[in-house]
């Protein structure tokens, strides 16, 4: 006889329209046995377990678009401006200013074994109010040995002189990206990846190769557990054969609690060879590693001038983005893909980029038949209601950056699109209005993952400054609770597995302090997270 | 892991179809005793004669010329770490980009990294589809700033269109880029000597040679000439920067060793407009420079008259 458990919960939000509450779970062998009040323990005839008694259950959060490099960055020192939890239960309280980041730092410092740089990671200059992060701070921290500050959107880097030194940047440097104080020196801060890499690669600083270690991907789901979230798409991995099978490895232990949809790059070869390798790697598929999707990126990001924008561009006059793959050359993979049934995810940010996409998805479905294709578009941060009416057209799926409004917003306001364009930014209120199936994201590690954090954002669209980013594109708590659910499951095509609590689904929960459906829209992203059950398996943080 | 000298990087630049792989295998079988790196795109097909290739492992392929070729796969910086930090070292790297790549942004991280050199962005442009893809407004800036980055211009097909349209693609390649020397694929041999360095050339340099300019073979009319020095000329700095940087000479590479006034040899070297002078010139000895620049407007004889003029009919001056 196969072991049953009945957990009792003050609440079971199951995101079912057929029974939108519950207080009784029963689960068996991982999946759900039964869902209601009382009556279930009676017709299983089994002892209820109450350890969430006074906890709410919701079906496990779907993280929709991360990457595992978010669990990497923990081997590194966080001076990020937010109290962040490690993998491991720490808390890291965030900096309020760059005082107690070089305080923070120094305490690294110490614990740091003789000749290793000291890399820190998550740094973010737009919250902090004095003056801009230097290698004079961080010559304060060691003048020795060589110091990084990686910011939180990873285009950025601080270094101090002596990395300053091994990287040959001294007054007479030439590239673009090494700032200057006003003395004509390097004043330590680094632009962009092209003057980062020579630094990186004297530190040893190698997060992609980190982000392929076993280690990476344990930190990676404990990350997830502790944010509630126990299905997260690892969104773009070149998934070589050895890793795979090392990936296979991990995704198999005991008390590895999350579930990875690891989405292969579309970049790796011609449109044939990715849907041949696609294909191939749907039949590896276990229990904990999903695979067999495809990720295209299609341009950069708003923030760093390099998404691709209709016209008028970017207000500053920023020449318009880069493309990573010519149109038509999209247009040749959609097809390809579309027409071997391979679910694409494609990565736009700017408006010609989501229009390009749309364009090519549309030639392919047209030729070829739509079907149950649940292609998404990822991010698709501008996107007007002209395009939110294409993908309803189209049977599209869409993966808003709803933490983007709080991470970035004042940015766009002030700097990249204007106020009229960003305050239609991430608009999930005309994804809803016009029946396009929703999920919304964090990026991490661009941002923390925290879906209830994400699900604050739509709701709320508030950002630092104090604004409110497009009242209009608000959605409320219910409909955000679905899109970091079975909206976000919806476009995994895992949502007849997972994204609800309902019978013969996947024992997979959010283990909750507070019912989000009662402490208001404000206070969303302050409900208590205390763990989850993950194919039946229980992990409290 | 430092090299003793940094790396030469060529960037082969243009839109899909404009001929890069076409360029990227003529490379590498001319690449004449150098050992070459090619990172190419690996999306698309490269087509490397197979009779040319003696090993592929992995990401890898080496060719019977000491050449080797790697596809970009994830990630560029990747791609070039593998080659900085490889057992053999090659003379020179050539990165394709892809079709849509700004090559200015790539050449930045040549100009970053110590242990490379940036030495050219080469921009093929297709002359029968360019007008197709400047009235594209998802792709005319995208090729715009190709040839704008570009220190060399090869206009491609130019047998597939009409006269019109290269004549068309000449003026607006100079109108973006009008201090790159533009050639015409197919009938302008392939000015390998534009686009690669010789390793050691300005070592090379022999007293003998005074002022000579050399002709290409191909059976082709010469493309490009050249100007060679050595001797005992002195210069300033800001006399070398003058005659190194001149406008109107036509010099589209540049390289010597220079002596000073001090004392001091330096090592100077310019391609396209850009002009490095490097203190701590390994070397020793006599002045030597060699200055290369496309027949259509560089001159030897002009180049060795404004050299007088700046070093000098006698050393020391």
């Amino acid at each position: 006889m196969t072991d049953t458990v009945v957990y009792r919960a003050s609440k079971v939000i199951t995101m079912d329209p057929n029974r939108p509450e519950a207080t009784h779970v029963a689960v068996r062998e991982g999946r759900i046995l039964a869902v209601g009040g009382d009556e279930i323990t009676a017709a299983a005839g089994i002892k209820v377990d109450d350890r969430f008694a006074r906890a709410v259950l919701m079906p496990g959060f779907v993280e929709g678009h991360a990457h595992m490099m978010a669990g990497a960055m923990w081997r590194y020192c966080y001076i990020g401006y937010q109290d962040r939890v490690d993998p491991d239960g720490r808390l890291w309280k965030g900096v309020g200013d760059i005082g107690s980041a070089i305080a923070t730092l120094k305490k690294a410092e110490r614990d740091l074994a003789p000749g290793k740089p000291l890399v820190a990671w998550g740094f973010d200059p737009i919250f902090l109010p004095t003056e801009r992060l230097n290698n004079t701070h961080l010559d304060a921290v060691s003048a020795e040995r060589p110091i990084a500050v990686i910011h939180s959107n990873f285009h950025l880097m601080t270094v101090n002189s002596p990395a300053l030194a091994m990287a040959g940047y001294d007054r007479n440097c030439e590239a673009e990206g090494v700032a200057r104080g006003p003395d004509g020196d390097p004043n330590g801060e680094l632009q962009e990846m092209a003057a980062m890499f020579p630094v990186m690669r004297r530190l040893g600083i190698d997060l992609r190769a980190l982000a392929r270690k076993p280690e990476s991907m344990r930190a990676f789901a404990k990350t997830a557990m502790r944010v509630g979230v126990t299905t997260s798409a690892d969104l773009l991995s070149e998934l070589a054969e050895e890793d795979v099978d090392a990936l296979l490895g991990v995704a198999a232990e005991e008390d590895f609690a999350l579930r990875i949809v690891s989405v292969l790059s579309g970049m790796s070869g011609t449109p044939e060879q990715v849907a041949e390798r696609a294909a191939a790697l749907a039949r590896r598929s276990s229990e904990n590693l999903r695979m067999g999707a495809v990720k295209i990126v299609t341009d950069g990001s708003i923030q760093g001038y390099t998404a691709r924008l209709k016209w008028p561009g970017y207000i500053t006059g920023h020449p318009n983005g880069i493309w990573n793959v010519p149109p038509s050359q999209l247009a040749a993979l959609v097809d390809t893909l579309h027409a071997a049934g391979i679910q694409m995810h494609i990565h736009v940010n700017g408006d010609e980029a989501s229009e390009v996409a749309l364009d090519a998805l549309d030639r392919a479905i047209r030729k070829h038949g739509g079907g149950d294709h649940r292609h998404t578009l990822q991010h698709c941060q501008m996107a007007g209601e002209d395009q939110f009416r294409r993908m309803a057209a189209l049977g599209l799926c869409v993966n808003l950056f709803a933490n983007h409004i709080w991470y970035f917003g004042d940015q766009h306001w002030r700097l990249t699109i204007g106020p009229d364009r960003a305050l239609r930014m991430n608009a999930c209120r005309s994804a809803l209005y016009h029946g396009v199936p929703l999920a919304i994201h964090s990026d991490a590690p661009v941002t923390p993952m925290g879906p209830l954090f994400t699900a604050w954002c739509a709701v709320n669209r508030k950002t630092p400054f104090g604004r409110t980013l497009g009242e209009n594109q608000r959605i409320g708590v219910g409909e955000a609770l679905h899109a970091i659910t079975i909206g976000a499951a919806h476009t995994l095509r895992l949502d007849h597995e997972i994204g609800s609590i309902e019978t013969g689904k996947k024992a997979d929960f959010a283990i909750l302090g507070g019912d989000p459906t009662t402490v208001g829209g404000m206070a969303l992203k302050d409900v208590e997270i205390l763990g989850t059950v993950q194919g039946g398996r229980v992990f409290m943080s | 892991m430092s090299r003793v000298r940094p790396l030469p990087v060529t960037i082969v630049s243009g839109y899909l179809g404009a001929g890069k792989t076409t360029l990227v295998n003529r490379l590498l079988a001319t690449a004449d005793g150098r050992r070459l790196a090619i990172l190419v795109n690996d999306f698309g097909e490269i087509a490397i004669d197979e009779e040319l290739i003696v090993n592929r492992a992995g990401e890898t392929i080496a060719l019977a010329n000491g050449c080797i070729c790697c596809s970009i796969g994830g990630d560029l910086y990747d791609a070039i770490d593998r080659i900085l930090t490889s057992t053999a070292p090659p003379d020179h790297l050539v990165i394709e980009t892809s079709g849509v790549a700004d090559p200015a942004r790539i050449r930045q991280i040549a100009v970053a990294e110590p242990e490379l050199d940036p030495f050219g962005i080469v921009t093929l442009v297709d002359t029968a589809n360019l007008r197709t893809a400047m009235s594209d407004p998802t792709l005319a800036d995208t090729v715009r700033r190709q040839i704008e980055a570009a220190t060399l211009i090869l206009l491609t097909k130019a047998d597939d269109g009409s006269e019109a349209q290269v004549a068309e693609a000449a003026a607006l390649a100079f109108e973006l880029s009008p201090d790159a020397p533009i050639l015409i694929g197919g009938r302008d041999a392939l000015p390998v000597e534009l686009i690669l360095a010789k390793p050691d050339e300005a070592g090379a340099i022999r007293p003998a040679k005074t002022v000579v300019h050399e002709h290409c073979g191909h059976g082709h009319a010469e493309i490009y000439r050249s100007w060679t020095y050595c001797g005992p000329a002195v210069l300033s700095r800001e006399t070398l920067l003058g005659f190194a940087g001149s406008p109107d000479l036509g010099i589209y590479r540049l390289k010597g060793f220079v002596n000073l006034p001090s004392g001091e040899m330096v090592e100077v070297h310019r391609v396209g407009d850009r002009i490095v002078i490097a203190d701590q010139a390994v070397a020793s000895g006599e002045t030597r420079l060699v200055a290369i620049g496309p027949s259509r407007g560089f001159s030897p004889e002009t180049v060795g008259r404004r050299w007088l003029e700046c070093a000098g009919p006698r050393p020391g001056r």
